[in-house]
């Protein structure tokens, strides 16, 4: 931290406590905090104006960025990208192919069934990312709409749909996960039926079901503070219209928030969705999951073949890492101040 | 203190007899049914019908809710409705089998994640802390089972064959017919490892940025003002405002272990608490779900109450805020 | 050049200073940007004598006092310049040196007592720390006996008692109290109060002033007082040094500086002081804002904000002269001797 007979110049004496990585100096309270003189004129040292710029000053989020990309990609082009079909007919001529290591045929092998890997773990990969984003999106719509239903309205409406929030959290999440995935044909308590879990929309369904909470919470507390500032009060007194208000003012300064809950709910979903198609209770045939080809291939523990257990679970944990680092790059572009 | 402790503690109850009975509800509605299991392949609808009434499954919801918690509450909590082995028994030997794992898991998690947290907010920026950072956010992104997975094919397989032993040193399953404190560690300690690094991750990312907000504090200069050591500044003032938060969260999350073991405990095939709970889902047993739910939730509820006691002990601010005189 | 004429200090030659501060340079690095907080600031501080360091948020005089005791914060260093307690040069010495004086020879006090007390241990507690960092031989149990006595000396009643305290069950003036006999402890040679008096009551203030005038009665110490607050450099202090932008406008006795002050910036000040007889009179703020440490004007400082300057001002800046005169004083400006 101090460090002294720096090569060249003067020798110069370093306060003490850490500089950090971002250049912002530690803080000390006085009438000359370091980060006071640098707020106090903020035109003279203000973090980079362009969102582009915050997000790139850290490499782990450019990094993460650039390998979701290519995921996304991979996922996206995963037809033309698959040498092979990742369900196939078992005739003999795949059966043949069985057992098979990594090679420039099959790069990730072949399994127990000659099915080739590589297809496999791209359809895997396709389906992870599908419901990844489409439970992030259920989720955030679920949870802005009661969110800002409960913030904006305030009074019984938001007693009421705070209970309701709070119903859906005290459920233990897992048990119902696998009460209800296994389940081939769901109906609402009799009343209509509901897509199966088994299968990809069942399956975003019934995990933005169970992650919603989180967002409509911190939507409805960004409402409660945005509600009580000068513009939106100079707002209403000008005769706004609620929906005006709360299109105009409230949403779009919660898009922060909003951002970062997303691509966490993202990475949770595709977890979420691989330990249930691990545990047998989640994706079946013929929708192919990563977690799934896991499953299938837990026997193969201490064999040649465990090489099958390698490549689905390598690219699920790239895959989300990936997320998680671009939703902590996000984080900190949208806002520098929050960091801790 | 000791009646806002109480009053917290009470106010938990409601949730968790809330959940209990949603559960109840959702397993018996769309879970399995026991009935048709224990009549296995016969399919025969009155040997159904009539394990059906023999488990008293044919009774109302409500009824047979109001008759588990009854059994819940006088401490004899019946038997399963698949097997007929007494749950209190089954509970017993889930929790034995868990608590070990949990307990040893915490521990080695804890030490960890101090040393690593500490260091990295000691240097924020430096390679190592960055290094660190990277290996959180790993250690946050895995996916236990194939963690698990990869650490048996290592430390059993690829272990055994590379040191040339005539057995795997560390077991991927339990040992029925070894005992003792070898044993147990043979047992433990890969499922602990695989445990342990999602705790570290979390933690040591949480005590990092506690101690940093920490040493940003008046107080610390105040500190470094008297003269004291780096060190002693560090770990006596520092660490110690760092503390209450870590604990908190350290408290919470263990209690949750006891019934968040589940993958953990199937990839190492233990029969603990997580393995107990599959096979009640899978059975439709409620049961066994039942106490088994009421059971965790209590010990989560007292970590909890834990967690604000050793805060209250950490922080005196916060005794004098729960209106004890000073 | 300027070092002789930049304090006078007291007139007998064979008293050393216990602080001397010579040309000190300390800039701020932060994001790729530096700014220099101190321009070549000299100031020296004789046993039993009191200095004020006097100026605007962001002058530079807490930087100063930091500086002295080796607590900059990171990002802030010192490039250039002297420091010199008790005759040791501290300005490369090694961190173990600048250690063994803090709170030994050199003690601060700062500004908010509420947060400068450690919240989780008892004051009795971390005055004896205070003790034992430097006395290693003393036992708990003496370094705590200590401790009681050293509260009681400041003033605290029932001093046994309140010595198992914790810092939240005090009120402002009695931390305060605290932080001084902290600070006495090990009787220092210099003492340096940071804005003590700033966040208490005006009741308080004055006594907490009497506990300061007392301590240092006691001890001979030399004490630097660093505030903004006029009023307590008229009932404290026998010289005062007026700080701006980094630099040193005017210093010299209390009676010469306050009752004729020679810099446009001093005038200012006192000018801005609101009177009890000045009647319905607008308060005569000074114009314009003090500069940023990243954007100081060319030539002197203060030019931008000054009813005397020209042309020189604004491209030479001005050196801190001693005034001929019966008292001894320096000051820094072309326009020393114009006409108001």
């Amino acid at each position: 931290m101090s460090s002294f007979g720096e090569p060249g110049g003067p020798v110069r004496r370093s306060g003490v406590g850490e500089a950090t990585a971002t250049g912002t100096a530690a803080l000390l309270d006085s009438d000359v905090r370091t980060a006071d003189v640098l707020a106090r004129h903020p035109e003279d040292v203000p973090p980079p104006a362009s969102f582009l710029r915050r997000y790139a000053r850290h490499p782990l989020a450019v990094v993460g960025a650039v390998v979701l990309l290519i995921l996304i990609l991979a996922a996206v082009f995963a037809p033309v990208l698959a040498p092979a079909d990742p369900t196939p007919v078992l005739t003999t001529e795949v059966l043949t192919e069985a057992r098979q290591g990594p090679s420039w045929e099959h790069p990730f092998g072949t399994d127990k069934l000659g099915r080739d890997q590589l297809s496999r773990v791209l359809y895997g990969l396709r389906a992870s990312l599908v419901v990844g984003v489409g439970v992030a999106v259920l989720s955030v719509v679920a949870g802005v709409i009661i969110g800002s239903l409960a913030g904006w309205r305030g009074g019984w409406m938001d007693s009421l749909l705070m209970r309701f929030t709070d119903l859906f959290l005290v459920i233990p999440a897992l048990v119902v996960l696998l009460v209800v995935a296994n389940n081939p044909d769901p109906s609402f308590f009799g009343l209509f039926d509901l897509p199966p879990a088994t299968e990809i929309p069942g399956m975003v369904m019934l995990l933005a079901a169970l992650g919603w909470m989180p967002m409509a919470r911190i939507v409805r507390g960004e409402f409660l503070s945005l509600r009580e500032r000068d513009y939106v009060e100079a707002a209403r007194a000008a005769g706004a219209s609620d929906r005006r208000i709360v299109f105009t003012h409230l949403l779009p300064n919660t898009t922060g928030p909003i951002v970062v809950f997303a691509t966490l709910a993202v990475g949770i979903a595709i977890l979420n969705e691989a330990v249930l198609s691990f545990l047998g209770a989640g994706l079946q045939y013929p929708a192919v999951s990563l977690g799934q080809m896991i499953s299938d291939a837990e026997s193969t523990v201490g064999t040649d073949l465990a090489y099958l257990i390698l490549y689905p679970g390598l690219v699920l944990f790239v895959l989300v890492l990936a997320v998680n680092l671009v939703g902590d790059g996000l984080r900190d572009a949208i806002d520098p101040h929050s960091r801790g | 203190m000791w009646k806002y402790v109480a009053r917290r503690a009470l106010a938990s109850i409601p949730v968790l007899l809330l959940a209990s009975v949603l559960i109840f509800v959702l397993v018996r509605e769309f879970g399995a049914d026991p009935a048709r299991q224990r009549c296995g392949a016969s399919r025969d609808p009155v040997c159904i019908t009539r394990v059906r009434e023999q488990l008293g499954l044919d009774r109302t919801l409500p009824v047979q809710y109001v008759e588990e918690m009854r059994h819940f509450v006088t401490g004899n909590w019946g038997t399963s409705l698949r097997s007929d082995q007494s749950v209190n028994e089954l509970i017993g030997d889930a929790l034995r089998e868990t608590a070990p794992l949990a307990f040893w898991s915490v521990l080695l998690s804890l030490g960890i994640a101090v040393y690593i947290g500490v260091t990295s907010a000691r240097h924020p920026g430096s390679v190592r802390d960055h290094t660190y950072t990277v290996l959180a956010f790993a250690g946050i992104a895995m996916p236990t089972f194939w963690l698990g997975l990869l650490v048996i094919q290592a430390f059993t397989y690829e272990m055994q064959q590379r040191l040339h032993l005539s057995e795997p040193f560390f077991y991927s399953i339990p040992n029925p017919v070894g005992s003792g404190a070898l044993n147990s560690f043979r047992e433990l300690a890969l499922p602990v490892l695989v445990l342990s690094v999602q705790l570290v991750a979390g933690w040591s990312r949480y005590q990092r940025s506690a101690l940093i907000d920490e040493m940003h504090g008046d107080h610390i200069r105040t500190a470094r003002a008297k003269g004291l050591t780096e060190r002693r500044v560090v770990w006596k003032h520092g660490f110690r405002g760092s503390a209450t938060s870590l604990v908190t969260v350290v408290a919470i999350d263990a209690g949750a272990l006891i019934g968040g073991v589940v993958i953990t405990e199937r990839v190492f095939s233990r029969p603990g608490m997580g393995t107990l709970l599959l096979a009640a889902l899978r059975d439709g047993d409620t049961a066994v779900l039942l106490p088994w739910m009421l059971v965790v939730g209590v010990v989560v509820i007292l970590a909890n109450l834990f967690a604000d006691v050793l805060y209250a002990a950490l922080d005196p601010r916060v005794r004098l805020v729960t209106g004890r005189a000073s | 050049m300027a070092d002789d004429a930049a304090a006078p200090s007291a007139s007998d030659a064979s008293t050393a200073p216990v602080l001397a501060v010579t040309d000190l340079v300390v800039t701020l690095r932060a994001r790729g940007r530096t700014a220099t907080i101190l321009d070549g600031v000299s100031i020296s501080v004789d046993p039993g004598e009191t200095v004020a360091l006097v100026g605007e948020s962001g002058a530079g005089k807490t930087v100063l006092a930091l500086a002295v005791m080796g607590l900059l914060p990171g990002g802030m260093g010192i490039d250039a310049g002297s420091v010199r307690v008790g005759g040791d040069e501290l300005v490369d010495a090694p961190d173990e040196v600048v250690r063994s004086k803090r709170g030994g020879e050199m003690a601060m006090i700062f500004q908010d007592p509420q947060s400068s007390l450690h919240p989780a241990f008892r004051v009795g507690a971390q005055v004896a720390e205070a003790i034992r960092a430097h006395d290693t031989h003393a036992s708990k149990a003496a370094a705590a006996a200590r401790a009681v006595e050293l509260l009681r000396r400041v003033g605290i009643p029932q001093a046994e008692t309140r010595a198992r305290d914790y810092p939240h069950q005090l009120s402002g003036g009695m931390r305060q109290r605290v932080m001084i006999a902290m600070a006495m402890a090990n009787g220092p040679r210099l003492l340096i109060a940071d804005e003590a008096t700033t966040a208490l009551d005006v009741t308080v203030q004055a006594q907490v002033l009497d506990v300061l005038r007392a301590a240092q009665a006691a001890t001979g110490a030399a004490m630097l007082v660093v505030t903004h607050d006029l009023g307590v450099v008229a009932s404290i202090a026998d010289r005062v040094v007026v700080m701006y932008s980094g630099r040193i406008a005017e210093a010299g006795t209390v009676d010469a500086v306050l009752g004729a002050p020679a810099h446009p910036y001093t005038q200012g000040l006192l000018a801005a002081v609101p009177r009890l007889t000045s009647g319905d009179a607008p308060v005569q703020a000074i114009a314009g804002q003090p500069p940023s440490p990243f954007a100081r004007p060319s030539g002197c400082a203060f030019h931008p904000r000054c009813a005397s300057a020209d042309d020189r001002c604004s491209t030479e800046v001005p050196a801190l002269l001693a005034r001929s005169g019966a008292e001894a004083r320096a000051v820094a400006c072309h326009h020393v001797d114009a006409p108001r």
